[in-house]
């Protein structure tokens, strides 16, 4: 496709207006390629024609479209093992001692994408916490695009998916084929709720949360983003909860919100107290 | 860090070849359950062995459950690499001794996080 350096200056202005996120100018490139079905279904045959649509057209649903296709949707089952491994092993243990009296806990996979990471959580404890089979647990994925929203409700996944960071014993334990995809367990499912919420604006009704998975989020945000990120996130957060970034990202130089603490090779955080 | 790829498409040995070099993996290569048996009766030991399903002469789940019985290369890891994909036929492998499964076709990405799975990573 490809077009002028001042369109995808413009583009580069919708994308960061509309989800805060910074496609550098050497990533030109993921215009031409993410951008090629929205222009497609909007009616242009080219990148350069769709910019001129979106200059005239200033509804809002074809501005978020652009923001939601180019925003990054990287994931796969059980990303960073060592993280999966310190929830194990410390963060839920934890919170499960810290949680008896309410046999609860609720978790946010923010910025969920196609769901991966909050059925690897609901496995996880599915796996090696079977005594919370009674307790009252619910996961919330969000996402800013409501099509990987919806993806994740389906639970269902293609080959190339559970080919990614999925060990073959949990594949046959918690999905079942159908045709060319897997689907994951009711039980899994019944745990999980997917919808749309935009990090960087105001949040839909959510519950406090236990323990935020936050993870490689914050790398495509700008720093001013990034902090009300961080106060939104506190704001959702119990006051002995855990905040989990992803390995690349972390929290002091943003927001004096959270502690870092450091087991097991991770880094986590925790919430100061509030003001 | 030494491995056996155990494939009938020379394209597929080829590929797994590449990527696995390109982490410093020494490599080997079988083009049946038959031959690979006995390249591991005679070679040093290996940490892990890709193997396929569908070969002429001796499969891959033949292999796996005669290299198991036989005690060749215990510590050996297998992982199938193969289109088959049933969650039934996962489980005959997992049941005969093979370690991990990988789906066909898979990406560098796929077959380097399952590798990191059985603790092989380069």
């Amino acid at each position: 496709m490809g077009c002028s350096e001042s369109d995808y200056d413009y583009l580069r202005q919708l994308v960061l207006k509309g989800s805060s996120n910074v496609i550098d100018p050497s990533r030109n490139a993921l215009f031409d390629s993410r951008l090629k079905p929205v222009a497609q279904l909007a009616g242009a045959s080219n990148l350069e024609e769709f910019v001129g649509l979106l200059r005239v057209d200033r509804t809002a649903h074809l501005h978020s479209a652009v923001a939601e296709a180019m925003t990054i949707n990287e994931t796969s089952f059980f990303r960073d093992r060592k993280l999966f491994d310190a929830l194990r092993e410390t963060i839920l243990p934890r919170l499960i001692e810290a949680n008896q009296a309410t046999r609860s806990l609720r978790i946010w996979s923010a910025a969920c994408s196609t769901g991966q990471e909050a059925y690897s959580l609901a496995m996880k404890i599915c796996e090696h916490f079977p005594d919370l089979a009674a307790w009252d647990i619910k996961i919330a994925g969000t996402d800013i695009s409501r099509q990987v929203i919806e993806y994740a409700r389906l639970g269902r996944y293609r080959r190339l998916e559970v080919n990614r960071g999925l060990p073959a014993r949990k594949l046959v334990k918690y999905f079942a084929r159908d045709g060319d995809e897997w689907e994951i367990a009711p039980r899994l499912r019944s745990m999980c709720e997917f919808q749309v919420a935009n990090l960087c604006a105001p949040l839909p009704a959510l519950p406090v949360f236990d323990l935020v998975l936050l993870r490689n989020v914050l790398l495509y945000l700008p720093r001013q983003d990034r902090g009300s990120v961080f106060r939104s996130v506190h704001r959702q957060i119990a006051p002995d909860g855990y905040l989990l970034l992803g390995a690349a990202e972390q929290a002091e130089d943003s927001t004096n919100l959270f502690q870092a603490e450091f087991a097991q090779d991770c880094y986590f955080y925790r919430p100061t107290s509030r003001s | 860090m030494r491995a056996l790829i155990v494939d009938d498409s020379r394209f597929i040995r080829q590929h797994l070849r590449q990527l696995l070099e390109s982490s410093g993996t020494v490599c080997e290569e079988a083009t049946n359950g038959r031959e690979a048996l006995q390249v591991l009766r005679i070679s040093a030991a290996f940490d892990f062995m890709l193997v396929d399903v569908n070969m002429p002469q001796m499969n891959g789940l033949e292999c796996v459950k005669a290299l198991r019985d036989a005690g060749l290369h215990p510590p050996m890891k297998v992982m199938m690499v193969t289109t088959e994909a049933d969650n039934s036929f996962i489980c005959r492998a997992l049941e005969y001794g093979a370690d991990e499964f990988l789906m066909k076709p898979f990406t560098p990405e796929s077959l380097s996080e399952k590798l990191a799975m059985l603790g092989l990573a380069a």
